[in-house]
């Protein structure tokens, strides 16, 4: 107990007393960690204890803890994890050694009073009843924790790193990616704990506070983590790194021998502080640095402008080894996200022009506004933060490589540009009624992730912003981000701040795309010139019959019909911009609903053409090329990209027989 | 002889023969024919009666060609069978003009060109097929070394080059030879190659450079077509351009005899020597 009470104040002092980054708390700050942690790279582990602060903000009494032991997922094939995902999940499909399994051990749970609860963990399995799964633990306490009450916990514990799998663990050099490595906490929220297992498309769930960190690695180690650095020591065969982060969900870190460490210090443009940004690349990555440093300069200013400020000093970019971008780029903690510019160091992307780094990165980075602040439930609602972040990003490249005047913001592939909205849409219109977009992610169904999470809810968000216009929409966005950052929002919460500032109810459109899957796809089905009647034959008139002759004249009249018909069962008000061949032109407003619509005019010209929703406002209109129809045939843009097409095999033969 | 003289030389003796240079470039586009029909003529009758194509003419939108692979699998497939069959039978093809070029640059003589030709295409095409899977068996091999960050990168492109101007030299010592000994002839000229590395690498890189300034100027003369006209001139730029590629590619051959026939050697077939250089020049 004494040594448990010295232990306790030895961490206060150290810790929270150590460095204070914000005047204020910028959170509630319930769950607050002392973590120390010593690496061991032979065992690939990590061998640690914390000390857990968790204060019950709630007016309920809580009788129970519940954590998650995120790395028991790769513990064995019985994992839910596994069985959802066989191995594939976010990764390449493992054929694991003994080595190769990662999982997590409790080696001791204390309260402050020492009172010892590790005989008293059990699994639980509250997703899917797999009594195999050990993703998830609850403790039942004999003392309850009173509302508005703190409880003091420690907690002894060995992390078995898997070979790197969904972001987390050791490659064969020696890079380390710990991440999801400690026991976790999880939400009380509406009166009960809401910890899911870990799935196989399934993020997580936090609670904000304040975390200290001290770190053991070896001597050679480079490290970075989620946090500032407050201290580092050296000692004959290791180093202690002591870090500081206040007003996060998470903690992170990364070490390897190899990496270089690069920092750039960025002042944001709107708001005049700084950010210092620590780049740890791994070797052959360093030639990208001038492009990161550009870019993420770029993007502190941008997401400024459209959501709020970033509100914290650091942030660390981890580039993993080559051969690991899939296992360990392209992941997101608080202030800490893991890229990979694999293609770069090869040239490829400078060949085929694609815009890798940067899209991963813009990606990356708004998970710190989508998920890190304003915090969602990434098991119950992963399109709140894959999506707002997916949407973020497409809206970060097109406006970057539009300033560099770079046509192409996901690739300019041998002069053909590929943007973002192409791959959105790529990844919506094959299958857009497969689940529905509000599912919880493990409810989603197998193969309908990427659409349901990212594809359509950055769909949904662009919708959203063309039909209410970019001032309207950026209101909204900074309304959301101010109101919920530091806090945990569901969709309603959403929608009604979209109702709120648009001054409209669009609960007709949250109600067709987010909670059913319901599409649209509107297309032009007919355009017809008939030459209209002349005005002959008898008619009343004043009570007598009168016969009037065909007026004849040179000038042709015309009856012109377009008919508009939406194959989808949803709808989407839709303007429809015709023209004629006089070179007059006019847009119809059609509110969408109906299977169809026709239009006619009596004019003395034809009409040459008819476009439904001419500036694509409706980004979920599953069909873009029935939405147009001509008169005449009009080919010559065709034929621009067939030639081009024809030179690149040209062009490819040549290559195929270089060594003939 | 000097490098540069060497290199002049063979941009000389490639120039001297337009019309293989014609002949061979015109194959390449006949074969890229079909690739170009299997495109243009379901993108037509998909989007011919849209808006589409004038969207193209001022900005591509890739989504509609997706759209258009989704609804029409087919599309995708046809394509790649069109460009895998073409790719195959250009490959066998190209075996067949490699050998009426190596035939065509040991003779300045003009007549019968077509018909002598085709008959050194012949005469050489087995040995040259398999010299060619030789080339890429070992070029194959050598791209394992690309696991290796950087230098492998660069050992994986001396490599590729060694191998491709020791076939080169190879085919001259074959058709000079009238030998049949594929493969002795081929390793014994990759060991020339190397022990002449620099030489070697200097000349071809020289031609890399040409086809690198070539690059850079079709690339400034590339328009943005939005017309008949710009679309024009846009295909004759491009044509050029491979026309051009076909002549660097003709022009590395050259450079390979004129290397293996100046340099210091022990034995040289007296077939490969009767036709002097250029006045004055002793082989």
């Amino acid at each position: 107990m004494k040594k448990f009470l010295f232990i306790w104040i030895c961490a206060a002092v150290s810790g929270y007393a150590q460095l204070k980054i914000f005047d204020k708390p910028l959170s509630p700050r319930i769950a607050n960690y002392n973590i120390k942690a010593k690496l061991l790279p032979a065992a690939r582990a990590v061998e640690a204890s914390w000390e857990l602060n968790w204060w019950n903000a709630s007016a309920d009494t809580i009788r129970e803890l519940q954590f998650h032991l995120y790395l028991n997922a790769f513990k064995n094939e019985k994992s839910t994890f596994f069985r959802e995902g066989g191995g594939e999940g976010r990764s390449n499909a493992a054929h694991l050694t003994k080595e190769d399994w990662g999982y997590i051990d409790i080696k001791a749970l204390r309260t402050e009073d020492d009172e010892d609860l590790t005989k008293r963990i059990e699994f639980i399995y509250p997703d899917d009843g797999n009594a195999d799964d050990q993703s998830a633990i609850r403790v039942v306490l004999s003392k309850p924790i009173l509302p508005q009450k703190s409880i003091q916990l420690h907690c002894e514990f060995y992390s078995k790193l898997p070979r790197v799998y969904a972001r987390t663990g050791f490659t064969e050099d020696n890079f380390f990616m710990v991440g999801q490595w400690f026991p976790k906490i999880a939400v009380w929220r509406n009166g009960a704990w809401n910890c899911h297992q870990f799935h196989a498309w399934t993020e997580f769930f936090a609670d904000f506070g304040v975390y200290d960190m001290e770190l053991t690695v070896p001597k050679e180690y480079v490290v970075g983590a989620n946090a500032v650095l407050v201290d580092k020591r050296e000692g004959d065969s290791a180093s202690v790194y002591t870090y500081h982060q206040e007003d996060v969900i998470d903690a992170v870190w990364a070490a390897s021998p190899d990496f270089k460490e690069i920092k750039q210090k960025i002042t944001v443009e709107g708001t005049g502080k700084d950010v210092e940004v620590t780049y740890l690349l791994s070797p052959t990555r360093e030639g990208m640095i001038d492009r990161y440093e550009e870019f993420m300069a770029k993007l502190l200013q941008y997401y400024n402008e459209w959501y709020g400020e970033y509100p914290y000093r650091n942030l660390t970019i981890v580039d993993p080894p080559s051969g690991e971008e899939f296992t360990s780029g392209g992941m997101e903690y608080p202030t800490l996200i893991t890229t990979g510019s694999f293609i770069g160091p090869l040239m490829v992307d400078r060949i085929l022009g694609t815009r890798w780094l940067e899209v991963v990165v813009a990606h990356e980075f708004a998970h710190n506004y989508f998920q890190s602040l304003v915090a969602t439930n990434e098991f119950e609602d992963p399109w709140m933060d894959e999506g707002f972040t997916s949407f973020t990003e497409h809206r970060a490249v097109d406006r970057f490589f539009a300033e560099k005047n770079l046509t192409g913001s996901y690739a300019n592939l041998l002069g053909a540009p590929v943007n973002s909205m192409d791959y959105f849409r790529g990844g919506y219109y094959p299958h857009p009624r497969d689940g529905l977009m509000s599912d919880a992610a493990w409810k989603i169904p197998p193969g309908f992730y990427q659409t349901a999470a990212y594809s359509k809810p950055t769909l949904f968000l662009t919708t959203l912003e063309n039909y209410l216009g970019e001032q309207t929409f950026n209101k909204i966005m900074r309304t959301y981000f101010e109101r919920w950052h530091f806090k945990h929002p569901k969709p309603k919460d959403f929608t009604a701040i979209v109702n709120e500032m648009a001054g409209q109810d669009l609960n007709w459109f949250f109600d067709q795309v987010i909670y059913t899957n319901k599409t649209t796809d509107y297309e032009v089905s007919k355009i017809e010139n008939a030459e209209a009647p002349e005005d002959g034959g008898w008619f009343d008139e004043g009570g007598e019959k009168k016969f009037a002759e065909n007026q004849k004249s040179d000038e042709k009249k015309y009856h012109g019909t377009v008919r508009v018909r939406n194959n989808g069962d949803g709808y989407f008000p839709t303007p429809i911009l015709i023209r004629f061949a006089n070179g007059d032109s006019l847009i119809e407003r059609w509110d969408g609903k109906g299977a169809w619509r026709e239009f006619t005019y009596d004019k003395n010209s034809k009409i040459i053409s008819a476009v439904v929703d001419p500036h694509h406002v409706n980004t979920l209109d599953f069909n873009w090329g029935n939405n147009s129809k001509t008169v005449d045939r009009s080919e010559l843009g065709i034929t621009r990209y067939t030639l081009r097409f024809m030179f690149w095999v040209e062009t490819l033969f040549q290559y195929l027989t270089m060594f003939v | 002889m000097s490098i540069f003289n060497l290199f002049l030389q063979a941009v000389r003796d490639t120039w001297s023969r337009k019309r293989m240079i014609v002949l061979v470039w015109g194959v390449t586009l006949l074969f890229s024919v079909p690739a170009f029909w299997a495109v243009q003529r379901p993108l037509r009758s998909h989007f011919g009666m849209t808006s589409v194509p004038d969207e193209w003419l001022t900005q591509f939108n890739a989504n509609y060609l997706l759209e258009m692979l989704v609804e029409q699998p087919l599309f995708f497939q046809t394509v790649t069978s069109v460009l895998t069959a073409m790719g195959l039978l250009y490959l066998l093809v190209s075996i067949l003009l490699s050998g009426g070029v190596v035939g065509g640059l040991q003779t300045k003589s003009p007549d019968k060109f077509f018909a002598r030709f085709i008959g050194d295409g012949g005469k050489f095409f087995g040995r040259f097929l398999r010299l060619f899977l030789w080339t890429l068996l070992l070029s194959a091999a050598s791209l394992i070394f690309l696991l290796i960050p950087v230098a492998g990168i660069l050992f994986v492109t001396v490599a590729l080059g060694i191998t491709r101007c020791a076939s080169d030299i190879a085919k001259f010592r074959l058709a000079a030879d009238a030998g049949f000994k594929v493969t002795k002839t081929y390793f014994s000229s990759l060991g020339w190659v190397v022990k002449n590395f620099f030489r070697v690498a200097s000349v071809y890189l020289m031609s890399l450079l040409m086809l690198l300034a070539a690059f850079a100027i079709y690339r400034l003369a590339d328009p943005t077509p939005h017309s008949v006209v710009t679309i024009l001139w846009m295909f004759l730029l491009q044509q050029a351009f491979v026309l051009f590629r076909t002549s660097i590619k003709i022009q590395m051959l050259a450079s390979a005899r004129l290397l293996w026939q100046t340099a210091p050697k022990e034995t040289v077939s007296p077939n490969l020597t009767h036709m002097p250089l250029e006045p004055g020049v002793q082989t």
